[in-house]
């Protein structure tokens, strides 16, 4: 069984999967396919855990995850990221248990960059998602929500 | 005494040169498109280099086509030397 990290990863990329302007354009890597824009690559990005919120049978992990968006458009990239975050954030809400991987998942933030140094414009949404899960000490692979 | 270059020289159909249409007239120019990564995306660079005194009106936005492709002007670099590179977006 995978660590409960690459399980919650892996449940953001299936949940991602489908939407309507990046469809099947998925990665749970920071290995993706630059000919086939536009796309999402999700990482896990930092696991802490909350000794305050742990209690000795099951600890509190307070997981960061990271969404990049990455569009390529000759004309209104700025509106075509957007409308990708619309639909990344409708599904996140949609169920933040994330299919019951974790307790709670909500978007903290999103950064959005833009270059026109390639032959059409490009933007990069990077958007934070915070995330919590639990799991028995020494059983990282359990979760124990 | 004025220096004077016949940019013709370097831009021949038969070597490098290629014709570009520019607001309906053509011009001979060398047209590149070297790679580049921005913001972790792969992807080209395309330029226009031809004499200035051939594209004296061109501006932001014209249209460009280059072996029947489409692009749009977005930087235009003068080299001071009666050279200018015109930057490239793609419209295909």
């Amino acid at each position: 069984m995978a660590h409960a990290r690459q399980q919650i990863r892996e449940q953001l990329a299936t949940t991602l999967t489908g939407l309507t302007t990046t469809a099947s354009r998925v990665y749970d890597s920071r290995i993706y396919s630059h000919d086939l824009l536009p796309c999402l690559t999700v990482i896990a990005e930092r696991d802490t855990v909350d000794v305050e919120k742990s209690d000795g049978v099951r600890n509190w992990h307070d997981l960061v995850l990271r969404v990049e968006a990455r569009a390529k458009a000759k004309d209104s990239v700025e509106d075509l990221i957007d409308t990708i975050c619309a639909e990344i954030e409708t599904v996140i809400y949609a169920d933040t248990t994330l299919n019951n991987k974790v307790l709670d998942i909500s978007v903290e933030d999103t950064q959005i960059e833009f270059s026109v140094e390639q032959d059409q414009p490009i933007a990069l949404a990077t958007l934070t998602l915070n995330a919590a899960y639990r799991v028995a000490p020494g059983a990282p692979t359990s979760l124990s929500n | 005494m004025a220096f004077s270059e016949d940019f013709n020289e370097f831009l021949d159909l038969e070597d490098f040169g290629v014709e570009a249409i520019i607001s309906g007239a053509s011009v001979v120019g060398i047209f590149e498109e070297t790679f580049i990564e921005v913001l972790g995306f792969e992807g080209l660079h395309p330029v226009f280099t031809c004499a200035q005194a051939d594209v004296s009106r061109v501006a932001h936005g014209d249209e460009i086509v280059i072996q029947t492709a489409p692009y749009r002007v977005h930087g235009i670099q003068k080299d001071g030397t009666g050279m200018v590179t015109l930057i490239l977006e793609n419209q295909a």
